[in-house]
C-alpha cells in the first residue's frame, strides 16, 4: 500500500489505516530480516540522509534499512564543510539533492524544516526529527515495539519524564489512541504535556489522558512504562532540576511495585533516568527498540520509495 | 457618518479602541477615512467605526479584520448603496500575512509563505505545528 502523502513528516498526518499498513509491512520485513534474506526492492535507488544536526543512531538505522532493501545511501552528518555553512538555504539544498537521490531522510534543528523541504521537492521526504516538533519514525518504531510485546487494545501506556520537549511522546499521543491504547502521563510540572496536544487528542478520540500523581503511581498502573530523558538545561531554575530529577529515576526499588509483565521503553540515549541494574531485568525492552527501528524504517522506505510491494 | 459615499467600505461594530490598529493594518494612507471612536452601541456598549472612501476590501484584508475584530460588520458600498453586508469572521486559513511567533520555526529563517490553520480559538502553524492565540501574533501592515 502507498501512503496518501508522498512524504512522512508528522504522526498527526497519518490515518489509522496507514499506520496499520506500516505496522503490517514492518512485520513482514521483520520476518525476512530474521531469515537473513537479502531484499532487492530498492535496488538501484539512492537515499540521501541529510543530517543538519548529527544523530548517529537514527542515521545508521536509516542507512541500515536502505542497504537491507538493496538500495544505496549518500549524505552528510553535521554541516561542517557543506554548502549549508556557506549560507545555502534548506530549500536550495534539497532541490540540489533531488538530482542525486530518489528520497531524503533528514534531521534539522529548526521546527517545520521537514515540511518545508517536502514542499520544495518531488521526491519523498522522511522526517528524522525537526527541532522539538516531530520524530514520526521513532514513534512508529515505539508503537511497533509495544505491539510486539502487548496487544495494543486495552494496554495501558504511561508516558513519563520530559513531555514538553520530547517529540516522540507528542507523536505517540496521536498514534496510541488509534488502537484503543490507554495513555496516562506523569512529569515534572514545568515539563508537562502541552495543553494544545491534550486538547487535540481529546477532540479526536474523545478521551483526555489522565495525569498520574507520581512515577510510583504510574508504575503500578502501567503495562508499558515509556521513559524519556529529563535534561538539566530545560529547567529555568537549576535548583528545581536538582529537586525534581531524582524522583524520575527508574531503579529496582521502584519496579517492586510493577506488574510482572510490565515493559520499559526509552527512545535512547538514556543517561541516568534508568539505572543500569534494570537492564538485566525482563522489564527492559529498550535495546530491542533499536532493532525494530530498522525494520520499521525498511517498511517506510519501501512504501514511500518503492511500490510498497514485497519483493 | 458624515456624508454618503459612492464607493467604499464601512466597518462597523469594531471593539472600542481598535480603530487605530485596524487603520495601520490596512495601510489607509491614500484614502479618505472617517473614524468614529467610542460610539454608543446597543449591542456592545461602545464601539468604533471606520468609513473608507474609494476602497473595497480584499479577502486578505477582511481576514485580518476578522482576526482582531471577529464581530465587525463589513459594508461594501457601490453606486451609493450598500451592496453587501458581511460579518467579519475568524478566517479558517491565513496565508502569508502573519509571521510565526515560534522563534525556532523554519519560516522565520527561509523565504517562504507562512500558513496557519484555525483549530478552535487557536491557529496552528502548518510548519512547526505550534498553536497560537490571536494575541500571540504581531500583525503586519499589508
Ligand atoms: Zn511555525
Amino acid at each position: 500500500m502507498k501512503l496518501r502523502s508522498k512524504d512522512l513528516i508528522s504522526a498527526a498526518d497519518l490515518e489509522k489505516r496507514e499506520v496499520k499498513a506500516i505496522l503490517e509491512e514492518a512485520e513482514h520485513m521483520l520476518g525476512t530480516v530474521r531469515k537473513g534474506r537479502q531484499l532487492k526492492m530498492l535496488k538501484g535507488k539512492i537515499l540521501a540522509t541529510l543530517f543538519f544536526e548529527p544523530s548517529t543512531r537514527t542515521r545508521l538505522s536509516f542507512e541500515s534499512a536502505m542497504t537491507r532493501l538493496g538500495g544505496s545511501v549518500i549524505g552528510f552528518s553535521g554541516t561542517e564543510g557543506t554548502s549549508v555553512r556557506k549560507g545555502e538555504t534548506l530549500q536550495d539544498t534539497v532541490r540540489n539533492v533531488e538530482n542525486y537521490a530518489d528520497g531524503i531522510a533528514m534531521r534539522h534543528p529548526l521546527e517545520g524544516s521537514a515540511r518545508l523541504a517536502a514542499q520544495s521537492v518531488k521526491i519523498p521526504v522522511i522526517n528524522g526529527g525537526d527541532g522539538a516538533n516531530q520524530h514520526p519514525t521513532q514513534a512508529l518504531l515505539d508503537l511497533f515495539t509495544i505491539k510486539q510485546e502487548k496487544d495494543l487494545r486495552n494496554t495501558r501506556v504511561a508516558l513519563c519524564g520530559d513531555l514538553k520537549y520530547g517529540r516522540t511522546v507528542h507523536s505517540l499521543m496521536y498514534l496510541l489512541p488509534m488502537f484503543g491504547t490507554e495513555i496516562s502521563i506523569v512529569s515534572p510540572e514545568v515539563l508537562g504535556m502541552p495543553e494544545h496536544i491534550m486538547d487535540e487528542v481529546e477532540g479526536r478520540y474523545g478521551t483526555r489522558p489522565e495525569k498520574q500523581a507520581s512515577l510510583k503511581e504510574a508504575v503500578k498502573w502501567a503495562d508499558v512504562l515509556y521513559v524519556t530523558r529529563i535534561q538539566r538545561e530545560r529547567f529555568p531554575d537549576p535548583n528545581e532540576y536538582e529537586r525534581v530529577a531524582g524522583s524520575y529515576v527508574v531503579d529496582s526499588r521502584l519496579l517492586s511495585g510493577a506488574k510482572k509483565d510490565m515493559v520499559i521503553l526509552h527512545p535512547l540515549p538514556r543517561v541516568d533516568e534508568i539505572k543500569p541494574e534494570v537492564d538485566s531485568t525482563p522489564y527492559a525492552k529498550y535495546f530491542d527498540q533499536t532493532f525494530y527501528g530498522v525494520v520499521v524504517r525498511m517498511a517506510l522506505l519501501n512504501m514511500l520509495m518503492g511500490g510498497g510491494r514485497h519483493g | 457618518m458624515v456624508r454618503r459615499i459612492e464607493k467604499g467600505t464601512v466597518l462597523d461594530h469594531l471593539p472600542a479602541g481598535s480603530a487605530l490598529s485596524i487603520m495601520n493594518l490596512l495601510k489607509l494612507e491614500d484614502n479618505l477615512v472617517v473614524v468614529a471612536v467610542n460610539v454608543l452601541s446597543s449591542r456592545y456598549g461602545t464601539k468604533d467605526m471606520i468609513k473608507i472612501e474609494g476602497k473595497l476590501l480584499s479577502k486578505a484584508e477582511s481576514d485580518k479584520i476578522g482576526l482582531i475584530a471577529p464581530n465587525a460588520t463589513i459594508n461594501i458600498i457601490r453606486g451609493g448603496r450598500v451592496m453587501s453586508k458581511g460579518r467579519a469572521s475568524p478566517p479558517e486559513e491565513i496565508k502569508g500575512i502573519l509571521r510565526c511567533p515560534n522563534k525556532k520555526c523554519i519560516t522565520n529563517f527561509e523565504q517562504c509563505e507562512t500558513k496557519f490553520i484555525r483549530t478552535g480559538d487557536k491557529y496552528k502553524c502548518v510548519f512547526c505545528e505550534s498553536h497560537f492565540s490571536v494575541r500571540d501574533f504581531e500583525l503586519q501592515p499589508s
